[in-house]
C-alpha cells in the first residue's frame, strides 16, 4: 500500500495545501513549525479518525486541529493498495455525527464501499495503537514492545486476541484455584482437610475402646439391673411379709377392739338407763326448759307484783265509792255531756225562735204600712196618666195627628205600667205575707219542739246527778260532770289495780302448781327453791344427755365395727420376724434400692453418653473414609491445575516465541547492520520488550544510551513492519526520528533507511539537513 | 406351614447413599419399620416363624430404639416364632437369659435344632469360631424337612476354616432341604444338591447405592403333608435403590447431559419414593462444560435421592490442536508433550481449557 498524495482543506496549521508522494523514500526537510507532526497527525485521522472523542476528554484533538485560519475543515488522501487508487474525502463538523466521510474509486470515480470509515484497519490490517506503534516512528519514543495487536497481527489471530487476552485471567483463577487449595497454607482447602483428617484419624482410634467400655457399661448397667430387680424383689417380699403381718395384727385388732366396744357399750348403757330413770318420758327439751324456766320467772315476778294499797289510798277508794255508789257507763259518759251541751243550745235555740218570730211580725207590719202607702201613689199616677192619655188619643184620631197619638199611648201605656205595678205589688205583698205567716207558723212549732226536747234533757240530767247526790246547774254542769268522770276514771283504776292482783295472784296460783308437779315428776325435791330445782334439774339433763351421747356414740363404733360382719380369727403369720424386725429390714432394703436405683441412672446416662459419643465415632469414620477420598481428589486437583498454568505459561512464551521469533530474526539483522555489537544478544522477552543478556544477566534496553536504544527501537519497528505486512506493505512515516543519534551512527541509520526505502515508501520527515539522506 | 427367611436387615445402620444427615436418619428409621411391616406381613398371612439369618443389627451396640422395637416385635406376637442367628455384625446378648421371650430361638457356637412341628426342623450355628469339625456333627433326621441356617459366604474351597466361610462342599448330601443363609445382600438361590437348595434371600432394604434393584424376603411353604418346601423372592422394601448409566459421549454441553438422563427409558419407570444413581459414562471432549451439581439438581425434587457419579472419560482432539496458532492450542501441545500419564495429560488440559474459557474450577 502506498499513499499517492495529500489535499489538506484545512488541518491545524495547513490550509489549502497539497502533498505528492512518491515510491520509495520521500524526505521532506523542513524547519520547525512546518507542521510535520501535524501532517502525519492528518494521515492518521483520515485513516482512523480522531483520538479522545469520548464527551469526558478534557482535551479533544477534533478541537486541537480546528484550521488555525478557520474555514472548511478536512481533506483528501488518496492511495493505493493492491494495484487500484481510492480516495479518502472527509470534512471533519463539530461533532462526529456530522462528519461527512466519502471514499472513492480513483478508477471510476464513484465511491466505493471496499472500505468502512475507518479505513485504518482494513487498508494496514492493525488497529490505531499498532499503527501508531509500528508504521509510525517517532523519535523520543517509549519503549516499543510487542502488543497484544501486534502480536494478534502477526499470527493473523485477531479472532483469538480474546484467547491470549484470557490467558492473565485463566492464570489468575489457576492460581486462585491452587491458593484455595493450597496445602502450603493453613487456611488452603487442602490443610483445613488434612487437619480435619487428622482429627478424625485421632478419633477413630477410639472407637475400639469406646466399644470396650459400651460392652464393659453394658455389663455394669446390666448387673446394676439385677441388682435392682433382686433388691426390688426383696422389697416385695417385705412389704408382703408386713402386710400379711399387720393384715394378720389388723384382724387381731379388730376382734379386740369389738370386744372393748361391747364391753364399753354395756357400760354406757347402764348408765344411761340409771340416769334415764329420772326422765321415763325422756328429759325435758329444751322447749319445755324454756317453759319451766319462764314459769319461774314469771311466778316469780307475779309474787313480787302483788303489794298492798296505802291508807291513803284506801280512804280514797272508800271516799270513791261513797261517792259513786253505781259505775258511770260508758254510754253515760258519752251522752251526758252531749245532753248538757245540747240543752244548752236548745236554750239558746229556743230564744232565737223567739226573736224571730217576733221580728217576723215587726217586718209585716212595716210592709203593710208600706205598701199601702205605694198602692195609693201610683194609682193616682195611674188614674192620672189615664185621664191624660184619653184626650190625647181622642184628639189625636180625631186629627190624625200620629204625634199626639204616639203621645197618648206613650201615656196610656205609662197609666197601664202604673197600675200593673201596683197590682204586682199588692200581690207581692200578699205572698209575701202569706209566707210570713207560714213562717211564723213553723217558728211556733219549732219552739214547741225545742222545749219539749229541753224538757226531756233536763229531766235526764236531774236523774243523773241526782244519783251521785248531786243538782244538776246548768252554770257548772262541766266542771261536775269532769269531777264526776275523774272520781270515776280513779276508781276505776283502783278497781283495775284490785282485779289485776287478783289475777296475778291467781296466775302464781296456777304457775306454782304446774311448777310442782314437774319437779316432782323429775324427781326434784320441792324443798328447794324453784332456781336450785331448775340447776338441778340442768344438771341431771345435762347428764342423761352426755350418758345417752356416750352410749349412742359407743353402739354406733360398735356398730361400725361390725359392718363386715363378725371378724373371724386371723391365721398367724409363717414367719418369725416381728413387725419391727421387717421394718427395719424393709429400710435397709429400701436404702440400698434407692442407692442402687441411683446408680443405674448414672450407669444409664454414662451409656447412653458412651452410645452418642459412639454414633459419632462411626459418623466420623464415615466421614473419615470420604475425606481420605476428596484428599485425593484435591491433590490430584491441585497437580492438575499447578501444571496447568505452568503448561499455559509455557504455551504464552512459546507462543510469543513462536510469534516474535522471525520478528526477533529480522529485529537482529537490522540491528546488527546499525550496530556495532553482536546483536545476538538482543532477545524479545514474552511480553515483547526487548532485553538485552549481557554477561550471563538479561536487562531491557533501557539502560542503553539514547542513541542504542533509537537505533534498537527502529530495527524492532522494521523488524515488526516486515513480519506483519508481508501481504501489503504499508507506508512507514519516520517524523525526525534520529535526533539522538551521533554521526556515525546516524549515518547507519540513514543508510537503513535508504536500503529499506527500496522495499518500502518512508516519509521521512526531518528539519535538519545533516539528518537527510 | 408357611414361613420368612430374611439376613442382613443391618438395622441401625449409617446409609452410604450421600444423604443428608436428616435423610439418612429417615432412612434408619424406614429400615426399622421395613421390620415391623415384615412382621406385620407375617401376622396377617399365617406366618408361622421368621428365620433371621444373621446381621440383624449393623454393630454389636445399637440405639435402644433399635434393640426396643426388635424386643417389643417379638414379644408382641408370640403366635410367631423368631430363629435369630447372630451375624458378623449382631450384639453378642441382645436378650438376657431370663428375658428370653417364649417364641425367640437362639443359636450358639454349636448346632442346635429345634422342632417347628413333628416334621419341620430348624437347626443353626453361629460361626464364630474357625472350627472345621463344627461340619462334622451336623446330625439331621432325613424324615424331616430339614431348615439350616448360617451366616457367612459360601465357598467351594476346602482350605482352612474362617469364620464367614460356609464350607458348602461340607454341607451337600446331609438332608438339608433349605439352607437358609445370610450375608450377601442380594438375593441368590442356587442348588445345593438334588435335595436343597441355598437361598441369600438378600437385605429387606437397600443402604447405599451398591445394593440396587429389588429388595425383600423369601416366604417359605412347607407342605408338612408331602414333607416338602416351596419357596418365592416376595419385594418388600420401602425404596427401591437404582443405578443408571448413561453414555454422554459427544455431548456439547450440561443440558445436553441432563437431556440424555431425562430420555433414559429406566428413569419414567422409576418411582419417586426411591433412589437414584446415574453414572456418566463415555467420553468428552476437553472443552465440554460439564457441571454434575447443576444435573443432580435438576432431578433431586424428582425422586428421594439423586446422586450423579462422573465416569466420563475426558478426551482430547490433540489432532486438532496441532495447527491451532492460538493460546489453547499451544497449551495443548505443550502439555502433550510431557511425558505424564495420559490420564492425567487429559486432566490437566481440561483445567487450563477451563480457565481459559472462564469456567469455574470445581
Amino acid at each position: 500500500m502506498k499513499l499517492l498524495n495529500v489535499k489538506i482543506r484545512g488541518f491545524g496549521c495547513f490550509t489549502n495545501r497539497e502533498i505528492e508522494f512518491t515510491d520509495g523514500l520521500n524526505a521532506i526537510l523542513q524547519e520547525n513549525g512546518y507542521g510535520k507532526t501535524t501532517l502525519i497527525a492528518f494521515l492518521r485521522v483520515m485513516f482512523y479518525g480522531f483520538q479522545n472523542e469520548t464527551k469526558k476528554a478534557v482535551v479533544k484533538e477534533r478541537d486541537a486541529r480546528r484550521p488555525w485560519h478557520g474555514g472548511e475543515y478536512g481533506g483528501t488522501v488518496d492511495f493505493e493498495i493492491e494495484g487500484r487508487r481510492y480516495r479518502i474525502d472527509k470534512s471533519f463538523a463539530k461533532r462526529p455525527a456530522d462528519d461527512r466521510v466519502k471514499i472513492y474509486d480513483l478508477k471510476t470515480f464513484a465511491e466505493t464501499d471496499r472500505f468502512t470509515d475507518p479505513v485504518g484497519k482494513e487498508v494496514f490490517g492493525v488497529d490505531a495503537e499498532t499503527f501508531l506503534r509500528t508504521l509510525l516512528i517517532e523519535d523520543g519514543e517509549s519503549a516499543t514492545f510487542v502488543s497484544d495487536g501486534v502480536h494478534s497481527k502477526l499470527g493473523d489471530l485477531i479472532e483469538d486476541t480474546v484467547d491470549v487476552n484470557r490467558f492473565d485471567a485463566a492464570v489468575t483463577a489457576l492460581r486462585s484455584a491452587v491458593t484455595k487449595l493450597g496445602d502450603g497454607r493453613k487456611t488452603g482447602e487442602l490443610a483445613r482437610l488434612e487437619t480435619r483428617i487428622a482429627d478424625l484419624t485421632t478419633d477413630v482410634t477410639s472407637i475400639r475402646p469406646t466399644e470396650a467400655r459400651l460392652t464393659e457399661s453394658e455389663e455394669r448397667f446390666r448387673n446394676a439391673e439385677n441388682e435392682e430387680k433382686a433388691l426390688a424383689a426383696c422389697e416385695a417380699e417385705l412389704r408382703r411379709k408386713m402386710l400379711v403381718l399387720s393384715e394378720y395384727k389388723a384382724a387381731e385388732g379388730r376382734i379386740n377392739a369389738i370386744e372393748k366396744l361391747s364391753e364399753d357399750l354395756s357400760a354406757r348403757r347402764s348408765a344411761f338407763e340409771e340416769i334415764g330413770k329420772a326422765f321415763p318420758d325422756g328429759a325435758p327439751d329444751r322447749g319445755e326448759m324454756k317453759r319451766i324456766r319462764d314459769g319461774i320467772r314469771r311466778y316469780e315476778s307475779l309474787s313480787e307484783s302483788g303489794s298492798a294499797f296505802t291508807e291513803e289510798e284506801e280512804e280514797e277508794i272508800r271516799s270513791l265509792r261513797q261517792l259513786l255508789p253505781a259505775p258511770i257507763t260508758e254510754e253515760e259518759r258519752r251522752v251526758i255531756p252531749e245532753i248538757s251541751e245540747e240543752r244548752q243550745e236548745l236554750k239558746k235555740q229556743l230564744e232565737d225562735l223567739t226573736d224571730l218570730k217576733q221580728k217576723t211580725a215587726r217586718d209585716d207590719a212595716k210592709n203593710k204600712e208600706k205598701l199601702k202607702r205605694s198602692c195609693v201613689l201610683f194609682g193616682i199616677l195611674g188614674g192620672l196618666t189615664a185621664i191624660a192619655a184619653v184626650p190625647l188619643l181622642l184628639i189625636g184620631i180625631n186629627y190624625g195627628a200620629a204625634l199626639l197619638i204616639v203621645t197618648g199611648a206613650m201615656v196610656a201605656a205609662a197609666s197601664a205600667g202604673l197600675f200593673s205595678y201596683m197590682i204586682l205589688a199588692l200581690r207581692r205583698q200578699k205572698k209575701e205575707r202569706a209566707e210570713a205567716a207560714k213562717e211564723a207558723t213553723d217558728l211556733s212549732e219549732r219552739i214547741e219542739q225545742a222545749e219539749r226536747t229541753l224538757s226531756e234533757r233536763q229531766n235526764k240530767l236531774n236523774a243523773f246527778f241526782s244519783r251521785y247526790g248531786m243538782e244538776y246547774r246548768a252554770e257548772r254542769s262541766t266542771i261536775d260532770l269532769m269531777e264526776l268522770f275523774r272520781a270515776s276514771d280513779r276508781l276505776d283504776t283502783y278497781q283495775e289495780q284490785i282485779d289485776k292482783r287478783k289475777e296475778k295472784q291467781k296466775e302464781a296460783a296456777k304457775i306454782r302448781e304446774e311448777l310442782d308437779r314437774f319437779f316432782t315428776k323429775v324427781g326434784i325435791d320441792q324443798s328447794v327453791s324453784y332456781d336450785t330445782a331448775l340447776e338441778k334439774l340442768q344438771e341431771n339433763i345435762t347428764n342423761y344427755e352426755n350418758a345417752e351421747r356416750e352410749f349412742l356414740i359407743a353402739r354406733k363404733a360398735l356398730s361400725d365395727a361390725m359392718k363386715d360382719g363378725e371378724p373371724k380369727r386371723a391365721v398367724p403369720p409363717d414367719f418369725p420376724e416381728t413387725m419391727e424386725e421387717l421394718s427395719q429390714a424393709f429400710e435397709e432394703v429400701t436404702e440400698k434400692k434407692s442407692a442402687c436405683e441411683k446408680t443405674l441412672r448414672e450407669l444409664g446416662e454414662n451409656l447412653e453418653s458412651i452410645r452418642t459419643r459412639l454414633d459419632q465415632l462411626y459418623e466420623h469414620q464415615n466421614e473419615l473414609a470420604e475425606a481420605v477420598e476428596l484428599r485425593a481428589v484435591l491433590r490430584g486437583k491441585l497437580s492438575d491445575y499447578r501444571k496447568a498454568e505452568a503448561m499455559l505459561t509455557e504455551a504464552k512464551q512459546t507462543l510469543s516465541e513462536t510469534m516474535t521469533d522471525p520478528v526477533t530474526k529480522r529485529f537482529r539483522a537490522y540491528l546488527a547492520a546499525i550496530l556495532d555489537r553482536p546483536s545476538d544478544a538482543f532477545h524479545l522477552n514474552s511480553d515483547g520488550r526487548i532485553v538485552e543478556e549481557e554477561g550471563g544477566s538479561i536487562h531491557e534496553i533501557d539502560l542503553l544510551s539514547g542513541g542504542y536504544r533509537t537505533l534498537t527501537y527502529f530495527a524492532l519497528r522494521l523488524a515488526l513492519i516486515d513480519e506483519m505486512y508481508k501481504k501489503e506493505r504499508p507506508p512507514i512515516l519516520l517524523d525526525d526520528s534520529f535526533q539522538s543519534l551521533d554521526r556515525e551512527k546516524l549515518g547507519r541509520a540513514l543508510s537503513l533507511l535508504k536500503t529499506t526505502a527500496e522495499r518500502y515508501q518512508i516519509l521521512y520527515f526531518t528539519c535538519h539537513e545533516s539528518r537527510t539522506v | 406351614m408357611k414361613l420368612i427367611h430374611t439376613a442382613d436387615l443391618h438395622l441401625d445402620a449409617r446409609s452410604s447413599a450421600h444423604l443428608s444427615a436428616e435423610k439418612a436418619k429417615e432412612r434408619r428409621d424406614e429400615m426399622l419399620r421395613t421390620f415391623t411391616r415384615m412382621i406385620e406381613y407375617a401376622a396377617e398371612n399365617d406366618v408361622k416363624a421368621i428365620l433371621i439369618s444373621g446381621d440383624l443389627f449393623d454393630r454389636k451396640s445399637v440405639s435402644r430404639l433399635a434393640e426396643n422395637t426388635v424386643k417389643n416385635e417379638m414379644a408382641s406376637h408370640p403366635g410367631i416364632t423368631f430363629f435369630y442367628l447372630c451375624g458378623n455384625h449382631d450384639a453378642a446378648e441382645l436378650f438376657a437369659e431370663e428375658e428370653t421371650p417364649d417364641n425367640v430361638r437362639l443359636f450358639s457356637g454349636e448346632w442346635t435344632t429345634y422342632a417347628l412341628s413333628s416334621c419341620v426342623t430348624v437347626t443353626g450355628a453361629e460361626l464364630f469360631s474357625a472350627d472345621a469339625s463344627l461340619y462334622d456333627r451336623l446330625s439331621l433326621d432325613p424324615e424331616n424337612v430339614n431348615i439350616l441356617m448360617l451366616h457367612g459366604q459360601e465357598s467351594e474351597t476346602k482350605g482352612k476354616a474362617d469364620t464367614e466361610i460356609i464350607r458348602m462342599a461340607s454341607l451337600r448330601n446331609r438332608f438339608i432341604d433349605y439352607l437358609a443363609l445370610g450375608h450377601i445382600h442380594k438375593f441368590r438361590c442356587e442348588e445345593l444338591d438334588r435335595r436343597g437348595v441355598y437361598v441369600y434371600p438378600g437385605c429387606p432394604e437397600g443402604h447405599g447405592y451398591d445394593e440396587c434393584g429389588p429388595k425383600g424376603f423369601v416366604l417359605i411353604d412347607v407342605d408338612e403333608e408331602e414333607r416338602t418346601l416351596d419357596f418365592r423372592f416376595v419385594p418388600f422394601s420401602f425404596r427401591e435403590i437404582h443405578e443408571l448409566k448413561v453414555d454422554v459421549t459427544g455431548a456439547s454441553g450440561t443440558p445436553e447431559i441432563v437431556s440424555r438422563v431425562r430420555e433414559t427409558p429406566e428413569m419414567d419407570e422409576i418411582s419417586p419414593r426411591d433412589l437414584v444413581k446415574v453414572t456418566l459414562t463415555g467420553a468428552l471432549d476437553a472443552e465440554t462444560e460439564k457441571d454434575t451439581t447443576y444435573l443432580e439438581n435438576a432431578f433431586k425434587d424428582r425422586f428421594y435421592a439423586f446422586y450423579v457419579k462422573d465416569e466420563t472419560a475426558t478426551t482430547v482432539d490433540f489432532e486438532r490442536y496441532r495447527l491451532d496458532k492460538s493460546l489453547k492450542g499451544e497449551f495443548v501441545r505443550a502439555v502433550s508433550k510431557e511425558d505424564w500419564p495420559e490420564e492425567e495429560k487429559t486432566r490437566v488440559i481440561r483445567a487450563g481449557l477451563a480457565a481459559l474459557a472462564g469456567e469455574p474450577l470445581s
